[in-house]
């Protein structure tokens, strides 16, 4: 029950991101399947380099807003749907997170808490060895790569989930309070009318960049807590964040109904919560109807263009 | 206020599409003045008020604007625009409160929490469409009228030099129209705000602004001055309606 709940909270925080772009400011965005990896990749290579685990996550997601600001320019200079922009720069991230790796994936280094020990301490070499060739005589600590505290235990004892519930808690708190200044309404009010933006003298432009930038951070912020979570960044980790992220935003929006309680950064929180537990059942049970683990993308695909299709039927306007 | 000189708009100049959407029109609005622009269709009203917000770009002459050649960029900063859709004037998923304090003033905002100015709650009653008192209600969920009530009172809140009016009333209902037309009215005699509005409504030329101007296949072919002239109403009733006619 506990690894459910942290899984969900750690999702919904990108499921936070892709509320943003896709619902706030209305820029449909699938950057974060990137951007979720860039945020891990950069993270764990932080935490090798000896960085702390707070450093590490703050710049994974400094580098995915990056990702959305590079989107936002595209987007805004070029005048080039937010889709295909994202498409692009979703595509070049994934080698961009190879690059920052220097791998297609990474462990997090574990530093020892005296309960459980590490791979690299118990068969003293790095899985990177195993792969790239290195010497298996050499320790850990001769390997160069440092030993750093991460914030997860992995012990299902609520640890975990009391740091994952504060982060989650905090963002919600910060999103909300910069959604209620001037600045956040008008951000909010963009996404439903650029035009009266620009009347008011300012230029709307302004407003995609922040939604991105916003959109992407949580992103990597995202796969930057999921990777120390989970003990890796993998190149592959990010596919089919957007959808997963959007049928949570969307299972969000069905239980609250036509209510909005705090600008709606409820929703992909709930609703992240609620798809992971989902998610557990049909892993669980699904297999007495021949489901897998791995058709639950191929579910998730479904149940968005599900809802997508029963919202067309009952309104004449929709939005992704 | 507006001074535009000898002014000619092509669209898709050099182009199989190529169109003439201005002659050489020149043009003069006084501080303070209604003027309303009538004209049929294609007669280059639009291309008008795109022209006095710097949506389109002369290809000759000047478009001024309080001695400033305008530019798409900086022109909201003194300007406000109502258009005849009245989602397109407010912030639907925003309250009315909410449309308020953004439309209070004109420019960038920052992280405070703002709150409703006076003036706007004494416009919103002006309205007389009980605006006051649906502040926490979303705009979305406002009548048509009431939008577009509300969408002028946030173009007249940050005090600007000069209200465009885009068919503003053309999507309302008579009563609606009325009202709306009354508080545009009052809007220019008690805040001293120039307006230029544009119509396609004969009655509302006739009855509303100080001067009129027929615009004609990119041309304006009259300004009736309604003060100095001092045309009885049916006098100028056929004098609209007879240049109007003569081009349709």
């Amino acid at each position: 029950m506990i690894p459910i709940i942290e899984q969900g909270l750690l999702l919904s925080l990108a499921a936070m991101g892709v509320y943003i772009s896709f619902r706030l400011v209305d820029l449909p965005d699938l950057t974060p399947d990137g951007s979720y990896v860039l945020g891990g990749a950069v993270a764990v290579v932080l935490l090798h380099s000896g960085h702390g685990w707070v450093f590490s996550t703050f710049m994974a997601a400094l580098a995915a807003g990056a990702a959305g600001a590079v989107v936002a320019f595209i987007t805004t200079r070029f005048r080039i749907n937010s889709l295909l922009a994202s498409i692009m720069v979703m595509t070049g991230l994934y080698s961009l997170s190879i690059r920052v790796m220097n791998a297609p994936n990474l462990p997090v280094p574990k530093f020892d808490t005296g309960k459980i020990k590490s791979y690299e301490q118990i068969v003293g070499k790095t899985p990177l060895d195993d792969i790239l060739g290195g010497s298996a005589n050499t320790n850990f600590e001769a390997s160069g790569l440092k030993a750093v505290r991460i914030p997860f235990t992995n012990l299902a004892d609520g640890h975990d989930l009391i740091i994952i519930s504060v982060i989650v808690l905090l963002s919600v708190i910060i999103v909300a309070l910069f959604l209620k200044t001037e600045f956040g309404t008008m951000l909010r009010g963009y996404g439903r009318n650029r035009f009266a933006v620009k009347v008011l003298g300012v230029n709307p432009d302004l407003f995609a960049f922040v939604g991105l930038i916003m959109g992407n951070v949580f992103a990597g912020f995202s796969g930057a807590l999921f990777s120390m979570y989970s003990g890796f960044a993998d190149v592959n980790m990010g596919i089919g964040t957007v959808v997963i992220c959007l049928a949570a935003v969307i299972l969000g929006e069905i239980v609250f109904g036509s209510r909005e309680p705090i600008y709606g950064v409820i929703f992909p929180i709930v609703g992240a919560l609620l798809y992971q537990f989902l998610l557990t059942f049909a892993m669980k049970y699904g297999y007495r109807i021949g489901f897998k683990p791995s058709d639950m993308k191929l579910l998730t695909a479904l149940f968005v263009v599900a809802v997508i299709a029963i919202r067309r039927f009952k309104r004449s306007e929709v939005t992704i | 206020m507006i001074e535009i000189e000898n002014v000619t708009v092509i669209y898709n100049k050099g182009t199989l599409d190529e169109k003439v959407a201005l002659r050489d029109i020149s043009l003069k609005v006084n501080e303070g003045e209604f003027l309303v622009v009538v004209g049929s269709n294609g007669a280059g009203k639009s291309t008008l008020l795109k022209l006095l917000v710097g949506e389109v770009k002369p290809i000759q002459g000047v478009c001024k604007i309080l001695g400033v050649p305008v530019t798409s960029e900086k022109i909201f900063k003194k300007t406000s625009i109502v258009c005849q859709d009245p989602n397109q004037g407010v912030f639907p998923n925003l309250t009315v409160e909410e449309n308020l304090i953004l439309a209070g003033r004109k420019g960038m905002r920052g992280f405070s929490f703002g709150r409703i100015s006076s003036t706007s709650i004494d416009l919103l009653k002006s309205t007389g469409m009980g605006l006051e008192g649906s502040l926490k209600r979303k705009a979305s969920k406002l009548s048509g009228g009431q939008k577009q009530a509300l969408a002028i009172v946030m173009a007249v809140s940050s005090n600007p030099k000069l209200l465009l009016l885009d068919e503003h009333t053309a999507a309302l209902d008579p009563k609606s129209t009325e009202k709306i037309m009354e508080l545009t009215d009052k809007i220019n005699r008690e805040l001293g705000t120039t307006i230029v509005m544009i119509t396609h409504d004969m009655l509302l030329a006739e009855q509303f602004g100080n001067n009129v101007v027929v615009m004609e296949d990119g041309k304006i072919c009259t300004k009736i001055d309604k003060s100095q002239q001092k045309v009885v109403a049916s006098q100028l009733k056929s004098m609209i309606r007879s240049t109007v006619f003569s081009t349709t």
